[in-house]
């Protein structure tokens, strides 16, 4: 029945403003890197297909929204029917790293999905090619301290990327969308495509003397 | 084409209008100008006259009980009303409570009806009169404007065949050679990646997911319709979320409208740059009246509802969906999943389907291959039929024979059979009191809901239904596109393969399915001597039951005996009939050479016929197929103006039956007229309508007033007095 073998998640990118998220999503989907910055006007929209495991075909609606503070009132058209989510963070900046619990519990109050627990996340450090002076000092334990936290932690996969040199992009994306496949295959087993058997027949009141006799 | 017009009914129960761009070359609100709009067209190709207008120079002498004032914004009387078009009252069934209103009070045999021809000449003769004098203040007017028209070619060029390019329907006729070109460039349908392209084309469809996942995109590869996607589901849920309200439409200036449909977990949008689609939007309006929306007035719902054309576009699509899904269907899916992709249920000929609808819902073109042309009219036909309110076509036969076929059909409900004599295996716990007390023995067509007879162009001949349920003429039109996309799918129609399609009908019951079964036959193979052409039939029976598929084949079979034994034993048999209706050229039977093409349509049981496409053009090219398209939609859009009290007080002086019934329908009489040039040549479109027709025609040639109405009222008389055979009455009830 099924008319395409191609499945399509919609990916949304999440994090504090100047992160670089788009950034992020120009180098995996573009293979290009800007020096400007320009901020995220809502929200930007781009497709990027890949094979997962050799023989997945995937495409990937990525979901780049705004980071600025004034553009949060979109936020449910967004989140809504999000298969998986991405939390970006600045290594050199600390206030980004401590956000993204906030920004989590933005996505799962707004996107309203049916188990939290099991929602596919993770988590990219981004701008890993600067000077280590730059970074957040200690920061691997800072992240530990986020990701480990029993109460409402960010237990997901980390990526430490550059954008800038395409270092982790691929493979940060190769793995939210089989994280997000997973799930997708899991929800499928639970509620499977109803379309089925078009088994629901109406039930026809006719009224007995009109249903045949006609004599 | 619209004209400049005084009233702002903004009609807000439904459609919020969002405008943005709002640059309106806005003439003076008096309608004293011409009824040409520039503002609208780049370069204007048409003049469009309606009454309206003409109204307000030549009222005084031509309808003088009417205000000349017609440009004061509170004209009371109600001459901008347009061709009533009931959408308020909702769409008609095609088994209306509403049975035919005769002509002549007890006036049943087709006998009959022919001594009433000379009476019908004499009557009609002041009216010919008035509508002609009418007429002809609307031709002085025009050529007043005639002047400002700017031709694609010279005027003094000698009368050639006019391309729809040269008449401007759409946007951009300049930038290409020929039709073909514009065709492919703008029109056709394309999944290509290439954004260029994609955004040069006039007509967009989406459906998408509340989640902003594609379902459906009428252009376009994935790649490229993604962002759209997202930019529309933010635009709707920040409607939805932040102002509560749902968004209708955005204008862009005059060029394009966008439309959207709510219809959660989907979202259904039309994006639109052809002028006959957005015609209503472009009355000169300001931007206070926009804010201050009045009261709606019954007499202006019709003319201003806005964007009700591309709304009903998206129903269709969104009908398609139910069709084949059903409500509950889509609504699990997208239970407690919001990410959901629906495209994963729908099939490539579900996808097919969705873009032969778009082509025909738009531009009443078939879904063509490349170097494919047009082979039949059937898209048109379609076209013409929602143009008119979701009316449908009917074939010309001779009553008695309709009658034939509808007992026939009643008949197959009183077949008794044995039980062990049907194919089928028998569901034990669904036994009727029938069986249990006739020992064994049960209706073949006890589950049998509807059934129909058609010809192989999806026209119905004869009708059986239930007492207490109707189809829709939506739902029909569902059931007909199904079953040709089904024959198309099985390849050359061999008549052997019988079809079975669980077929969800989203007006008669969105929520659950019913079961379709179709076997085609060819009737000519039955008549002695064999006849040259065939005669393709169909019998469709609409059973409640999953598991009756044997018992329908049974009863078809039935049927099938049935019709062909009338056809050697009669004299009239069906195969002539249908053979002589397919011929039928009524333009030529009744001698009105200058109309080429007409419509004519029974409001009551909101049918239609039209003569056949090839006679305007002496082809089936998609120019003319465009041509009409573009022609009819104005003529139809356009608002009419209400023919008033001359005429009225004409018909008072006289008595008798036909005379009363003539006055109350000119009560409601509109007419409009127009007139489009181009390469030298022009074309005259010509409506009229009362309570019970509504007559649209088509002249390419000089075409005097006298003759045009002369043509249009023997046209009209002539559909009157063969309502019987032309129509398809109320078909059978059990």
């Amino acid at each position: 029945m099924s008319g395409r073998k191609k499945t399509l998640l919609k990916v949304i990118i999440l994090g504090d403003s100047g992160v670089g998220k788009t950034s992020l999503m120009q180098q995996f989907v573009n293979n290009k890197f800007s020096h400007q910055y320009k901020a995220t006007i809502g929200a930007d929209f781009l497709t990027k297909e890949i094979t997962i495991d050799s023989n997945k075909q995937v495409t990937l609606q990525i979901w780049d929204t705004a980071g600025q503070e004034r553009f949060q009132s979109l936020g449910v058209a967004f989140y809504r029917g999000a298969d998986c989510c991405v939390l970006c963070y600045d290594v050199t900046n600390e206030k980004s790293l401590n956000n993204l619990t906030s920004w989590k519990d933005e996505f799962l109050v707004q996107s309203n999905v049916s188990n939290p627990q099991d929602f596919p996340f993770i988590i990219i450090g981004n701008k890993i090619d600067v000077d280590d002076s730059k970074k957040i000092p200690s920061l691997q334990k800072k992240l530990q301290n986020i990701t480990n936290n029993q109460l409402g932690g960010l237990n997901y996969p980390v990526f430490e990327t550059s954008a800038k040199d395409a270092i982790n992009v691929e493979s940060a994306f190769e793995v939210i969308a089989k994280m997000a496949l997973q799930q997708e295959e899991l929800n499928d087993a639970n509620g499977n495509d109803v379309s089925d058997d078009y088994n629901d027949a109406i039930n026809i009141h006719l009224e007995s003397e009109s249903s045949g006799c006609a004599c | 084409m619209k004209d400049v017009h005084p009233k702002n009914p903004e009609n807000s129960d439904q459609h919020e209008t969002i405008k943005f761009n709002t640059s309106f070359i806005s003439p003076s609100k008096l309608v004293s100008g011409p009824s040409i709009s520039p503002a609208k067209f780049p370069s204007v190709p048409t003049t469009a006259v309606n009454l309206e207008n003409a109204g307000s120079i030549n009222a005084a002498d031509l309808l003088p009980s009417q205000s000349s004032h017609t440009s004061s914004t509170e004209v009371p009387d109600s001459s901008h009303l347009r061709v009533a078009n009931n959408h308020s009252s909702g769409r008609f069934s095609l088994a209306s409570e509403n049975s035919y209103v005769p002509s002549i009070a007890g006036l049943t045999s087709e006998d009959e009806e022919d001594d009433r021809e000379d009476n019908n000449i004499e009557t009609s003769h002041n009216e010919e009169e008035d509508l002609q004098s009418i007429l002809n203040g609307l031709i002085r007017h025009e050529n007043h404007f005639n002047g400002q028209i700017s031709h694609r070619n010279s005027l003094s060029s000698p009368r050639q065949e006019i391309s729809f390019l040269d008449l401007n329907i759409f946007p951009n006729s300049e930038t290409v050679q020929n039709g073909e070109e514009y065709y492919n460039k703008y029109i056709r349908i394309s999944k290509d990646e290439d954004e260029a392209a994609f955004v040069e084309k006039l007509k967009h469809f989406f459906i998408l997911s509340s989640a902003g996942k594609p379902v459906f995109s009428m252009h376009g590869a994935d790649d490229i319709i993604m962002g759209y996607m997202g930019i529309i589901t933010t635009i709707v849920s920040t409607f939805e979320e932040n102002m509560k309200e749902e968004i209708k439409s955005i204008t862009v200036g005059d060029r394009i409208k966008i439309v959207a449909i709510n219809k959660n977990p989907l979202i259904l949008v039309a994006v639109s740059q052809i002028s006959y689609e957005m015609m209503s939007f472009t009355h000169n309006e300001s931007v206070e009246e926009e804010l201050h929306p009045r009261p709606n007035s019954l007499e202006d719902h019709d003319s201003d509802s806005d964007d009700l054309i591309l709304i009903n576009q998206l129903n269709t699509l969104y009908n398609y969906l139910l069709s084949i899904l059903s409500k509950p269907t889509i609504e699990k899916n997208f239970h407690n999943r919001m990410n959901y992709d629906l495209r994963r249920v729908l099939t490539p000929l579900d996808f097919h389907n969705f873009e032969a609808l778009c082509l025909k819902l738009t531009y009443g073109l078939p879904l063509l291959k490349e170097g494919e042309k047009i082979s039949d009219t059937s898209s048109f036909d379609f076209y013409i039929g929602e143009l008119l309110d979701s009316s449908i076509q009917s074939v010309k036969i001779r009553n008695t024979t309709r009658n034939r076929l509808n007992n026939i059909f009643l008949s197959c409900k009183r077949i008794k059979v044995k039980e062990d004599d049907l194919d089928s295996e028998v569901n034990s716990d669904s036994v009727s009191f029938f069986s249990k007390a006739e020992d064994q023995e049960r209706y073949l067509g006890e589950d049998l809901l509807f059934s129909f007879l058609t010809t192989s162009s999806n026209r119905i001949l004869s009708f059986m239904k239930p007492r207490n349920h109707t189809l829709s003429n939506e739902d029909l039109k569902i059931l007909f596109s199904m079953i040709s996309s089904a024959e198309m799918q099985s390849g050359d129609s061999e008549f052997t393969e019988d079809l079975w399609i669980p077929l969800c009908m989203p007006n008669f019951n969105p929520n659950g399915f019913l079961y379709v079964f179709v076997r085609k036959f060819d009737l000519s193979e039955y008549v002695e001597p064999r006849p040259t052409v065939s005669q393709p039939l169909s019998i469709i029976l609409i059973s409640s039951n999953k598991n009756t598929f044997f018992k329908m084949r049974e009863i078809s079979r039935y049927i099938i005996t049935k019709i062909v034994k009338g056809e050697n034993s009669r004299n009239n048999p069906l195969s002539r009939e249908l053979l002589e209706s397919t011929k039928l050229s009524i333009l030529n039977d009744i001698r009105v050479p200058a109309i080429k093409h007409f419509i004519y349509k029974l409001k009551c049981s909101n049918q239609f016929i039209m003569n056949d496409m090839v006679y305007y053009n002496n082809d089936r090219s998609m120019n003319t197929l465009l041509q009409l398209v573009y022609f009819y939609s104005i003529l139809h859009n356009s608002k009419a103006t209400k023919i008033k009290s001359k005429l009225k007080a004409t018909y008072n002086h006289e008595t008798g039956l036909v005379r009363q019934i003539n006055s109350s329908r000119s009560e409601s009489k509109k007419l409009t007229y127009t007139r489009w040039n181009g390469a030298g040549t022009s074309v005259t479109g010509f409506m009229l309508s009362d309570d019970v027709y509504e007559f649209y025609c088509l002249s390419n040639e000089e075409i005097g007033s006298k003759d045009l109405i002369a043509n249009s009222l023997k046209i009209i008389q002539w559909c009157e007095k063969y309502r019987k055979r032309l129509f398809l009455g109320e078909g059978v009830t059990f």
